[in-house]
Order: structure tokens, then C-alpha cells, then sequence
């Protein structure tokens, strides 16, 4: 009410007046779809598959676990769009079943590694000196083994489920949060709007948390949408080898594990779950690539 | 200088290893099973349990148990696998060069075809061939390796009946004399023509699909690494005094551009080891991948963490090889 009021008793001059140029959200938001098509591609499928991982078990025309082995192995139909697989079930409904637990499991590492990395990060770069020393060598530790290798022994000594396939990848993927975070709060560290918070009297927890915090979060944003498909790839294929999701849980991994048997008769099975998989993870290298290249000053010119 | 870099980096490794171990020995010790009982089978006495217990030395305090781990390594004694009742170390010198010679071969496939698809990509930008360059670059990151494993195997084994689907040679094939273990060397080496063409058949799927993701990396650092030299000043100065494109590529701008790719193709080799684990099953390769998985599958930590190690220490030591071979390449790098 209050604002018409003021806006009608403007001079019209003002109002003609187009405002100066923020760089607004949406805005930002715009210019980094229209920086390339494929920007744009990568946000269109990560939509759809976030989409799925909340709607996919609601909007699956079958049930996805249940047996009927009366149907198993038609090929695709019009009723059966991505055939059945060895058990008569829609391999359709398990695809759409199965984005809450291939692609949900995968946020629930990132999750998890990232605030475990991030608060350590934080730590060994504003504490610095013994504590830096003895986080980063720990970290060390961790990076020295290829990730999936130790992915795997982990996995495999706590046992098989979903579970301790999230346990192992976090252990994984934390250090590398841990790293990043670290790297960037010795460069804000010394940064003059940093030396007048703390010149102020702004307590230390005030300066990481509303200064230096905010200041890295582009970089693990960018760090994070990378890494989705990562851990997508890492979750689906520990679960192929049998150490993460479980039969009949129509994780992807698993169900590609089951066509195997059948990739010479049944082309759908494994053709179906494998290209899901495969554009999920598109979509997210797509999306973080995206958002390196605009967000850095030296590649933003092309 | 580089004298004074190996001995800190070999220092170093030395913690990472015991670290290393000490991660897995952890690890092993989590397993919720019994491994005694394991290795005396579901129908043994529970005295026979107990002997067992004693002779591998499970009966033992847990540090008791690492350290007589740890002697054992700086001897290259891995203990004795819990199913195959043969020393690890054994077991890991007649896995090994399989998993040498795929990864080898991958990295291979991913070096010549990677790198000058990169160059072009870059000298030739938006053009066709760089459109195929960054599809490479980003498909290759992102289809999982285990399903097109599976999807080759369909194509080029089941329909068409161009490759193998899997194994190092036919069943009941002689394998070349033993000696390097890659059986395409070794059949170089004996002069036996055939046999070497059988090898590389087999050598060809597993391989591509395992290089596929690192092919990407390379492809993608050697193009940006190209493009931001073929930018900088002197560049300009080469093409301003005459020399001929291809001369101003690849003896003025390549070297420059190479430079972080060598660091990038090194971090390559955890990736190729991860991913060799999942290839090697779906090929029946018969690789320290593959052997990792079966003891696994049968609860044999010992085995396990060996190999667990021995990847780690090969990773550790191949990034020492890059940090010397980025030193030896850039005199202007000075690691101190």
C-alpha cells in the first residue's frame, strides 16, 4: 500500500528512469545460461533427474520390486517402454525408482564430506601452525590411495549395504573439501577486509563465519557440482561390484550388474539404467564446467 | 636440487606407507566375520580354529599383529593369503603385470590419441574437430566404465565377433616365455608374430574402456593448456617473423602446453588403478584388480591390504616421478 502511494507521488521523470544495472541473481542466473548452450543443457538435466529423485517413485507406472516373472524379458513396448527385466518388472518404474538412490546417496556423501571438509579446512587454515601440520598430513594420508581402490577396501571390511557405501566415499571425499577450504582461507586470511574485521575487535568466530565462510563458497560450489557425478559414478559402481545397493533395490549400479547375464538377449536391460546413469552424470559435468569457466576471470573472455 | 627433492619425497613416502597400512590394518580389523574360522572352513573343530588362530598369528594383541606386519614388509613378505595358502607377494607378482600392461596400455591410448586431438582442438577452435575434442572431453568423464565395458562387449564381441570378450589369450594358448609378464612384449621378444597380434586383440577392448576417462583429461588439459599459450606474446612474435604455423606449434608453443598435462597424465594413474578393479572383472582380466576383488569376496585381508598398499605406493611413487619429470621439463619451477 505504502509503496504505490510513493510511487504515484514520484515525479514521472524518475520513474522513466530505468534503474542502474545490478547483478541480481536472476540476472547472473541468465547471463550464465545464455555463456553457452550447454550450460544450459547441463541445468535442463540436472532438473529433471533432481526431479526424479523426489517424484521418480511416485510417477513409476509399475512397481519396481515386485516380481512377475510371467512378463520377464519383454523387449521395450508400449506398455513396458524400457522392457522387463529377468523378473517380469518394468525396468522403466526401476529406473525412475532408482534416481532417489543413485543420485540421492550421492548428495548425502557430498553432503556429509563436505561439512566434515569444510570445518577442517577452516580449522588448519585459520588455527594454522601444529594443528595445520598434523590435519594436512592426515589428509595426506587419505589422498595417497586412488579413491575408488579405497573406497572399495573400506566397503568390502564393513559389509555390503548402502550404508557403509555412503561411510566409505565420505571418508573419500572429504580431505579434498578439507583441501580447497584450507587453501582458500590462507588467501583470505591475509586480505585487508579480513585485517580490519579482526582490527575492529570482530571475535575469531565472527571472521570465519560471516567473512571468510561466504568467501570460499564459490570455489566449493563449483568443487561440489563437479564432483556429483563423481560420486554418482563411484556409488552406482561399488554397487555393480556387489558392495553397495542390494537386490532388488533398483539402484542403477545393481541393475546394470543383473543385465550382464542377459546383455546378449536383452539389449534393453542394461541399455536403459546405463544411459540414465550416464546423462546424470553429463549433466553435472556439464553444469560444473559451466560454472568454472564463468566464474573464472582468465577463461570468462571467450 | 632434484637430488635433494627425491630423498625429502623418498623420506615422506616412507610415512605415507606406514600410514598407509596403518588405514588398512584398521580397516581389516572392522570385518565383522572371524578370519580363523574363515580359513578353517564352516565344518573345522574349534581346536582346528584355534591352530589356525595360533599359526597366522591372530591370536596375537592387535599392535603385536601390525607390528610383525610392518617387519614383514620391508622384507616384501606380505604375509600368506587366507585362501590361497600362497605367500601375497607371490600372488601379487603373478597378478601384477597383467594390471601393468592394461594400465600401460591405457594410458598409451589416451597419451597419442589425447594429445594431438587436444592440439588440433585448439589450433583449429569451434571447428568440427574441436566440437569432437570437448564431446571426448566430457563424455569420456562421464560414462561409467563398467557399463561400457558391457555395451562394447555387445557390439564388438556378441555382434559383430571383431574382438575377444575378455582374458589375456584364448584358453589353452601358450603364453610367451616370461620376460617382462606383458604378453604382448614377451611375444615381441620370442619373435612370435601371431601370438603378439592375439595379445593386442585381447589387450584392445579393456583397455579402451579403461583410457576412455583419462583420454578425456589429457584430451581437455592439452587443448586449454594450448590455447592459453597460443594467446601469450611470443607466440606472436614466432608467427610475426615468418616461421611456419606447424613450426610455431610444435616447436614453440607444444612444450609450454605439455607442461601441466604431464602433471595432469601422472594424477592419471590412481584414476586407471580405481577404475582397472571394475574393467578387469567384466574382462576376466587377470590383474591385481581383479585379485583385490576376490579376496575381498572371501574376507582374505591379508591379500586385501596388500594390494590396497602396493597401489598406494605405486600412486605415491608415480607422482614423485611427475614432480621430478615437471622439474626437469620447467627450469623456471624451483621446488624447495
Amino acid at each position: 500500500m505504502e509503496r504505490t502511494t510513493t510511487a504515484t507521488t514520484r515525479p514521472v521523470a524518475v520513474l522513466l528512469e530505468r534503474p542502474p544495472r545490478q547483478r541480481t541473481l536472476s540476472s547472473t542466473v541468465i547471463e550464465f545460461l545464455r555463456h553457452s548452450p550447454l550450460n544450459l543443457l547441463g541445468v535442463v538435466l540436472i532438473a529433471l533427474f533432481l526431479f526424479l529423485v523426489v517424484f521418480g517413485s511416485v510417477l513409476a507406472p509399475h512397481d519396481p520390486i515386485q516380481p512377475n516373472v510371467a512378463l520377464k524379458l519383454q523387449p521395450p513396448s508400449p506398455t513396458y517402454w524400457f522392457g522387463t527385466d529377468e523378473l517380469g518388472r518394468d525396468v522403466f518404474s526401476r529406473v525412475l525408482s532408482g534416481a532417489k538412490y543413485s543420485l540421492g546417496i550421492a548428495f548425502i556423501i557430498l553432503s556429509i564430506a563436505v561439512v566434515v571438509g569444510t570445518l577442517v579446512g577452516l580449522i588448519a587454515g585459520y588455527v594454522g601452525g601444529l594443528v595445520d601440520e598434523l590435519l594436512m598430513r592426515l589428509t595426506d594420508l587419505f589422498l595417497a590411495f586412488p579413491a575408488l581402490v579405497l573406497a572399495m577396501a573400506i566397503a568390502a571390511t564393513l559389509g555390503r549395504n548402502l550404508q557403509n557405501t555412503v561411510i566409505a566415499l565420505t571418508v573419500v571425499y572429504w580431505p579434498w573439501y578439507a583441501r580447497l577450504v584450507r587453501g582458500q582461507v590462507l588467501w583470505l586470511k591475509e586480505r585487508e577486509f579480513i585485517e580490519a574485521a579482526r582490527a575492529i575487535g570482530a571475535s575469531p568466530w565472527r571472521i570465519v563465519g560471516r567473512h571468510i565462510l561466504p568467501n570460499t563458497l564459490a570455489v566449493i560450489i563449483v568443487q561440489l557440482t563437479l564432483d556429483v557425478g563423481y560420486a554418482v559414478l563411484a556409488t552406482s559402481g561399488l554397487s555393480f561390484l556387489g558392495l553397495g545397493a542390494q537386490p532388488p533395490t533398483p539402484e542403477w549400479g545393481t541393475m546394470i550388474a543383473g543385465a550382464r547375464t542377459f546383455f546378449r538377449d536383452a539389449w534393453w536391460y542394461m541399455t536403459f539404467p546405463g544411459l540414465t546413469l550416464t546423462l546424470t552424470v553429463l549433466g553435472f559435468n556439464l553444469l560444473g564446467d559451466g560454472l568454472r569457466d564463468f566464474l573464472d576471470p582468465r577463461t570468462r573472455r571467450r | 636440487m632434484i637430488v635433494r627433492l627425491i630423498i625429502r619425497r623418498l623420506f615422506f613416502l616412507i610415512f605415507v606407507l606406514l600410514g598407509l597400512s596403518l588405514i588398512t590394518f584398521t580397516l581389516s580389523h572392522v570385518v565383522p566375520s572371524d578370519p580363523a574360522r574363515m580359513i578353517a572352513g564352516p565344518r573345522a573343530s574349534p581346536e582346528a580354529v584355534e591352530k589356525i588362530r595360533k599359526e597366522y598369528g591372530l591370536d596375537q594383541p592387535l599392535w603385536r599383529q601390525y607390528v610383525r606386519y610392518v617387519s614383514g614388509l620391508v622384507r616384501f613378505d606380505f604375509g600368506k593369503s587366507l585362501t590361497s595358502r600362497r605367500p601375497v607377494a607371490e600372488d601379487l607378482k603373478r597378478y601384477l603385470p597383467a594390471t601393468i600392461e592394461l594400465a600401460l596400455a591405457s594410458m598409451l591410448f589416451a597419451v597419442i590419441l589425447g594429445i594431438p586431438l587436444g592440439i588440433l582442438s585448439a589450433v583449429q577452435r569451434n571447428s568440427l574437430l574441436d566440437l569432437f575434442g570437448r564431446t571426448i572431453s566430457i563424455l569420456g568423464l562421464s560414462i561409467p566404465s563398467f557399463w561400457l565395458a558391457l555395451v562394447l562387449q555387445f557390439i564388438l564381441f556378441a555382434q559383430l565377433g571383431l574382438l575377444p570378450d575378455g582374458q589375456r589369450l584364448p584358453i589353452g594358448v601358450k603364453e610367451p616365455p616370461p620376460v617382462t609378464g606383458l604378453f604382448t612384449i614377451d611375444a615381441l621378444l620370442a619373435g612370435n608374430l601371431p601370438l603378439f597380434f592375439l595379445a593386442l586383440k585381447h589387450l584392445v577392448m579393456p583397455s579402451l574402456v579403461l583410457g576412455l576417462a583419462a583420454l578425456a583429461i589429457v584430451t581437455r588439459m592439452v587443448r586449454s593448456g594450448m590455447l592459453e599459450v597460443l594467446g601469450q606474446d611470443y607466440i606472436r612474435t614466432a608467427r610475426a617473423k615468418g616461421l611456419r604455423p606447424s613450426t610455431v606449434i610444435l616447436r614453440h608453443a607444444l612444450k609450454n602446453a605439455l607442461l601441466p598435462a604431464v602433471t595432469v597424465i601422472g594424477l592419471q594413474f590412481g584414476l586407471l588403478m580405481g577404475g582397472a578393479v571394475l574393467v578387469e572383472i567384466i574382462f576376466s582380466w587377470p590383474g591385481i584388480g581383479r585379485y583385490a576383488f576376490q579376496a575381498i569376496q572371501n574376507f582374505d585381508y591379508n591379500a586385501v591390504i596388500s594390494v590396497t598398499l602396493v597401489v598406494g605406493a605405486a600412486y605415491v611413487l608415480v607422482n614423485l616421478l611427475v614432480d621430478i619429470a615437471y622439474v626437469l621439463l620447467d627450469p623456471r619451477i624451483r621446488v624447495t
